[in-house]
């Protein structure tokens, strides 16, 4: 035994680490390849890393969604150095993370931090002047000011959702690629205007699904995509349900590190009420709980499994328990069945209404897929050592999705999540919600994206922004 | 015979799909609708969430909605009686607020005026928005249009965003003056509402200069409105916003998009014009727009044509275009580019040849194989190229290519994963070069399925020395999924037809798959002439996971030839014990330290005893300082125990004085206890059972527990552990723990303060996705000072007497 284990460590499937690797990126060692061949995409593109950096030269990511473009700013006469200069608008829970992965990338320097709580601002600085050793980085309560900054090629945004689509387009506008954290959008009108600025602008986005970037869930989805469970009937998306918060509705006075009407934006304008922090999810003006939460994690690896991600359903129907909670107004069980145009049947549902609890499940005629972080089953159990070769259909293989984003950037290519893909998952999101909140079967045309013969429904799609903040 | 059970295997499915339609659970608490009483608008009048009757009239509205989704009556009636209360003076801010963001649920208004007279009130003007903004109902435009001239600032710019979103025409005439507005935020709102209604007409008003602060704002509406264009018009204005040389790059490239997408017959002339433009941003666009948006072999061949003439920098991003456009066309213009003299083009064709190449391109990227600057950017492609037939191809060419070449072509058709090309690998495994042959197994290792096992097996015995671990690999993971017992049968059979040489490989699959038709003929091999089958016999045994070859192994232990195998043989015997139902390995421990005819045999027995008993061997020893016959070496033994163990005291024990060893990334196994919590050992792939930590502690010391913390990788635990112990880093003890692991960190605490000098920690499940990693290992050693005080004053006492 001893010997097999000892020389067998070089066999396994490196991607197939993605998802521990998020937790750890700047201090995992990197695997020593020993000059041996690459055996997924994965090493390629850390071969093309490498291999830019070295060389300044640039490289194509051999993965379907790929496009190289020589970067910019990097090749232009006015770069000041080869790093990615970074800034992070959102730093409280996702955004710190997020920030702690781009501080371990060594291609990358941030150099701004923003939010509109000073105490959180201070907090990101001190850990960002702490790992460069300096106290350059600068702080901002208003994004405006951050992006107004000429020094930045890309910001990192982890605000509530409803500032997503606000602050993205005006960084998109900018000139500012984006890693932007899920659910993509508040609701689907400005999801569409996002992945619009995106296209327009011609800027790199990747969105914070980072299972993707994890190597279970791309090989459930190849397997899936590969026939393996035969034609797909249907699939079971679980996600968290419950939500609710520690808000203290009886608090009435903003805390003095915070600019309350900074942080509502675009939002309906509402009295402080003692939530902001992390509880502010399960506010539908806010946040959209835990489905839309999580909809962009299982949801979109759904999509994905299915090759769906750039469509999506056609139906939706399903109910929700919408009960109120003091100020807290959001699902927290709910159960929708969507449709798609050849039949095959979604649900999205908290785990606590489906056979395998959490996770994303696909369901064929010759067996199913099942995946979840940390959870990876299949009937038949032979399925789960399937390869799947060269020439059958490999997704995207992205070590990282930091690395990934700022790989992309770089070289001008798609991300693993770009833009139209990560609105097409939220989208699901959105529409289960509509079909939920108004009780009746949506029917949708992801082709024009309308809702069809229900224009009561369709008023639901969007927002209107508090003034002076708008789409553009 | 392994085969037969794959027939059978999906049979489950079916079953499951039934369970999985059956087990659908209950949709949601279904919500009763009740009619809202007049005390209840009374209430919502005077909505507060801040008190009780607030909260509970709230959650009454929020239940009548959901559950009168479908009753259009009803929810007109309830928005009547809503709109009313709207409409009512002592209605409070909060009260409204509530009404309006119901009317926006129901998305529809019945009554405009009411919530139209809110919108020229500052503090509830987006709250009118908010519920009228999205109602197709062209009295609403006419509302909002109405309330520009009675507002200001920041109520009127909203009310512009509004009507840009609804993409009100008929609002144009209303919004083009305010561009000039002096309230910049107004102004800047009236050019974006503009750029959103996307008519010609609003192109035509951007078209003119703004005042210099919104020119920004301008040329982003303008670059929106083109968005909207169709036709002749969008090529028109798209054409006017090109042709301005001194236009924004971003805004040109904006145009050209519009122009290449738009302009009938004419998208290659613009790409060709947009792919010569001096803007970066321009050229940017083109290549992008070719590469996702416009089909067609007119523009795959305006690619190839700007490719001949890009510079560098260009040729990338065209052949990338080419590579997302899967432009298979393309293939002879980009394997022309394998040859350029810039280093990032040729790497680029190379990687482009993923998705336009194939079979034929194979002889040429293999030529490329040979050159430094290329050899990895083309051995990624050749790996990933995804044309049918390619690993074929590689298969064929690998024939006629240099040893070196020949053995990298093969582990590239492993790397591509088809089962598809086993024949022609298999004839590799008898290739002259040793290389080859390794890379052979490896690639049949890499490709291993169940139903290539029994091929795998017909093909070991061809696997000569060198490549015979590499092949047992391939078996092993051939194995993995066929069921014990034909898996069984085939390891029997094959281990009958195996010559001597063959035979410790087999012994080494068959302690992976350790079934009990298996025991036998291992435990027959303990009697083998052939050390190395012996060894390897012994070593299979003990590791078996039951107790059945506890007796032979025991037995033969103290007569085999060395003392690395007695020793082997007697550990695994006692690791046996311990399965074994009433058997005391004290007892047969004792038995056996009596019974051992010298004291070679005695040290190997007390080696056993210790590790086995810990801290109680010394008891034990001492039971023997009488013993006529094997008391000095009792007395010895104890001495020489303690000497050894001498710092008992519970101490963490100094990680300097470590090495380290394990399953993977070995090399960096010293980082797992390096003081630093931001660094760590991982296995650098996804936990699986059989992964092993071992540590040299640098001296031998009894064990009270093993910490392992992984706070910065939390969800990187062991999911499961079994921990040994080992005198010598060879023949390992235990498990004398075993348990789950828990998240952030897994303390391991041992009863019985075990002696050893070696520990190895084994993962022992699987956690899909997820490393194993230690950032810092503390481990404790010592024991109760009260014993300690004992052991130190007896063995004081035997060193005197000696």
């Amino acid at each position: 035994m001893q010997n097999f284990h000892t020389n067998m460590s070089h066999i396994t499937n490196q991607s197939d680490v993605a998802a521990s690797r998020q937790s750890a990126a700047s201090s995992a060692p990197e695997s020593n390849n020993g000059g041996a061949l690459p055996r997924r995409r994965y090493e390629v593109s850390q071969m093309n890393r490498r291999m830019f950096l070295q060389r300044g030269g640039v490289s194509l990511l051999t993965a379907s969604a790929a496009i190289s473009i020589v970067p910019s700013r990097l090749l232009g006469a006015d770069a000041p150095s080869r790093k990615i200069a970074m800034g992070m608008i959102g730093v409280g829970g996702m955004g710190s993370g997020n920030m702690g992965g781009f501080l371990g990338i060594k291609d990358v320097v941030i150099r701004a931090v923003c939010d509109p709580n000073t105490k959180k601002t201070e907090s990101a600085k001190g850990a960002v002047d702490r790992h460069y050793g300096n106290h350059d980085c600068a702080t901002y309560a208003d994004f405006r000011e951050l992006i107004a900054r000429d020094d930045l090629d890309a910001v990192m945004i982890a605000t509530p959702d409803h500032w997503h689509a606000t602050v993205a387009i005006a960084c998109a506008r900018a000139g500012l690629d984006i890693y932007g954290e899920k659910p993509f959008s508040h609701d689907l009108r400005e999801g569409r205007a996002m992945v619009n600025a995106m296209k327009q602008h011609g800027r790199v986005w990747q969105t914070g699904s980072w299972q993707r970037s994890g190597g279970s869930f791309r090989r459930a989805c190849e397997l899936v995509r590969n026939g393996r469970i035969g034609k797909v009937q249907r699939v079971e998306v679980g996600l968290p349900g419950g939500g609710g918060g520690r808000g203290d509705i009886s608090v009435r006075t903003p805390p003095p590190e915070l600019d309350w009407d900074l942080w509502l934006g675009p939002a309906p304008y509402r009295e402080f009420q003692g939530v902001y922090d992390w509880d502010w999810r399960w506010v539908l003006d806010w946040g959209g709980g835990q489905m839309m939460d999580w909809i962009g994690h299982h949801g979109d690896i759904a999509q994905w499994g299915l090759g769906t991600d750039l469509t999506g359903p056609v139906e939706f129907e399903g109910k929700g328990d919408f009960r109120l909670r003091g100020i807290f107004d959001s699902a927290t069980s709910y159960k929708t069945t969507c449709r798609y145009a050849n039949g095959v049947e979604l649900i999205v549902a908290d785990g606590g209404q489906l056979p395998k609890g959490g996770g994303a499940r696909w369901i064929g005629d010759k067996g199913w897929v099942w995946v979840d972080r940390g959870g990876f089953d299949a009937e038949p159990k032979s399925l789960l050592a399937e390869r799947i070769g060269a020439e059958e259909e490999r997704l995207y293989n992205s070590p990282n999705h930091h690395i990934d984003f700022i790989e992309c950037v770089k070289n001008r290519r798609t991300t693993i999540t770009p833009a139209e893909v990560a609105h097409r998952s939220a989208s699901v999101g959105h529409l289960c919600q509509i079909a939920m909140l108004t009780g009746r079967k949506i029917r949708w045309n992801p082709d024009t994206e309308e809702i069809v013969g229900d224009p009561a429904a369709a008023a639901l799609l969007g927002r209107a922004p508090r003034a002076p903040w708008s789409l553009t | 015979m392994i085969t037969q059970w794959m027939k059978h295997w999906p049979g489950p499915v079916a079953a499951l799909l039934a369970a999985a339609t059956v087990s659908q659970a209950q949709p949601a608490k279904p919500t009763p609708a009740s009619p809202l009483a007049d005390t209840d608008l009374q209430a919502i009048g005077v909505y507060s969430i801040a008190t009780k009757e607030g909260l509970e009239v709230r959650e009454k509205l929020e239940t009548f909605l959901a559950a009168s989704g479908q009753d259009r009556a009803a929810l007109g009636d309830l928005q009547k009686k809503l709109l009313v209360v709207l409409a009512a003076p002592d209605t409070t801010t909060t009260g409204r607020d509530l009404i309006l963001r119901a009317v926006h649920r129901m998305g529809f208004c019945d009554d405009v005026p009411p919530v139209a007279a809110l919108l020229t009130d500052a503090k509830l003007s987006h709250m009118a928005r908010y519920a009228l903004e999205a109602v197709p109902d062209p009295r609403v435009d006419d509302a909002l249009i109405a309330a520009l001239p009675k507002t200001d600032g920041n109520t009127k710019a909203g009310i512009v965003t509004s009507l840009g979103l609804r993409r009100s025409e008929k609002a144009m005439t209303a919004i083009v003056p305010l561009t000039d507005s002096a309230d910049a935020t107004v102004a800047g709102a009236a050019l974006t509402a503009l750029g959103r209604i996307g008519t010609t007409s609003c192109a035509e008003a951007l078209l003119k200069s703004a005042a210099p602060a919104l020119e920004f704002k301008r040329q982003a509406a303008l670059a929106l409105c083109l968005n909207s264009l169709q036709g002749r018009d969008a090529v028109r204005v798209a054409t006017t916003v090109f042709d301005d040389t001194k236009a924004p790059a971003y805004l040109r490239a904006a145009a050209l998009r519009i122009l290449i997408l738009n302009d009938s017959g004419k998208a290659p002339a613009w790409f060709a014009k947009g792919m010569s433009d001096g803007a970066l941003k321009v050229r940017e666009a083109a290549a992008r727009v070719a590469a996702t948006e416009a089909p067609g072999a007119d523009m795959a061949e305006a690619i190839v044509s700007a490719l001949a003439k890009a510079g560098p920098e260009d040729q990338v991003r065209l052949l990338g275009a080419l590579a997302q456009r899967r432009e298979r066309s393309a293939a002879p213009a980009v394997v022309a580019l394998l040859k350029s003299p810039d280093v990032s083009v040729r790497q680029a064709a190379a990687e482009a040849l993923v998705e336009v190449g194939g079979p034929d391109h194979v002889a040429a990227l293999v030529e490329l194989l040979a050159v430094n600057e290329t050899r990895d950017a083309v051995a990624s492609t050749l790996a990933n190229i995804r044309a049918p037939g390619t690993s074929r191809k590689l298969a064929s060419v690998a024939a006629s290519s240099p040893a070196p070449q020949r053995a990298r072509l093969i582990s590239i058709v492993g790397a591509r994963g088809g089962a598809d090309v086993l024949p022609e690998l298999s004839k590799y495994v008898t290739d002259p070069d040793a290389g080859v042959r390794r890379e052979a197994w490896r690639a049949l290792r890499d490709m291993a399925r169940p139903e290539l096992a029994e091929a795998y097996l017909a093909l070991l015995p061809k696997a000569t020395e060198t490549e015979r671990d590499t092949a047992g690999q391939a078996v092993v993971a051939a194995l993995k999924q066929v069921p014990a017992e034909p898996r069984a049968v085939a390891l029997v059979a094959a281990w009958k037809g195996a010559d001597a040489a063959l035979r410790p490989t087999l012994a080494t699959i068959m302690s992976a798959y350790p079934e009990p038709a298996c025991a036998a003929p291992l435990i027959s091999a303990l009697d083998d002439p052939n050390p190395a089958v012996q060894e390897a016999a012994v070593r299979a045994l003990a590791e078996w996971p039951d107790a059945s070859p506890m007796e032979p192994l025991m037995a033969k232990a103290l007569s085999l030839p060395t003392e690395k195998l007695r020793t082997m043989a007697l550990r695994g015997g006692v690791r046996l014990m311990g399965q074994a139902p009433g058997v005391d390995p004290k007892e047969r421990l004792v038995a056996l330290f009596r019974q051992t005819p010298d004291e070679a045999g005695r040290k190997t027995v007390s080696n056993a005893l210790v590790e086995r008993l810990g801290v109680d061997a010394f008891d034990t020893l001492e039971t023997l300082f009488g013993d006529a016959q094997v008391g000095a070496s009792a007395r010895t033994t104890y001495v020489a125990l303690y000497d050894k163990t001498k710092d008992m005291s519970v101490s963490e024990l100094d990680p300097d004085e470590w090495k380290a060893k394990a399953s993977h990334a070995s090399g960096e196994a010293r980082l797992a206890f390096d003081s630093k919590k931001q660094t760590r050992w991982a296995t650098g792939t996804e936990q699986q059972p059989g992964q092993w930590f071992a540590v040299d502690l640098g001296r031998t010391a009894a064990l009270t527990s093993v910490e392992l913390e992984y706070e910065a990788s939390p969800s990187d635990g062991p999911t499961g552990y079994k921990v040994f112990t080992s005198m010598d880093g060879q023949t390992w003890a235990g498990p004398i723990a075993q348990g789950p692991g828990k998240d952030r960190r897994t303390l391991i605490a041992f009863a019985n303060s075990p002696i050893a000098r070696w520990i190895k920690i084994e993962q022992t499940g699987a956690k899909p996705g997820l490393f194993w990693s230690i950032h810092e290992m503390r481990i404790r050693s010592g024991m109760d000072p009260a014993r300690l005080a004992a052991v130190a004053k007896k063995a004081q006492e035997l060193k005197a007497a000696k």
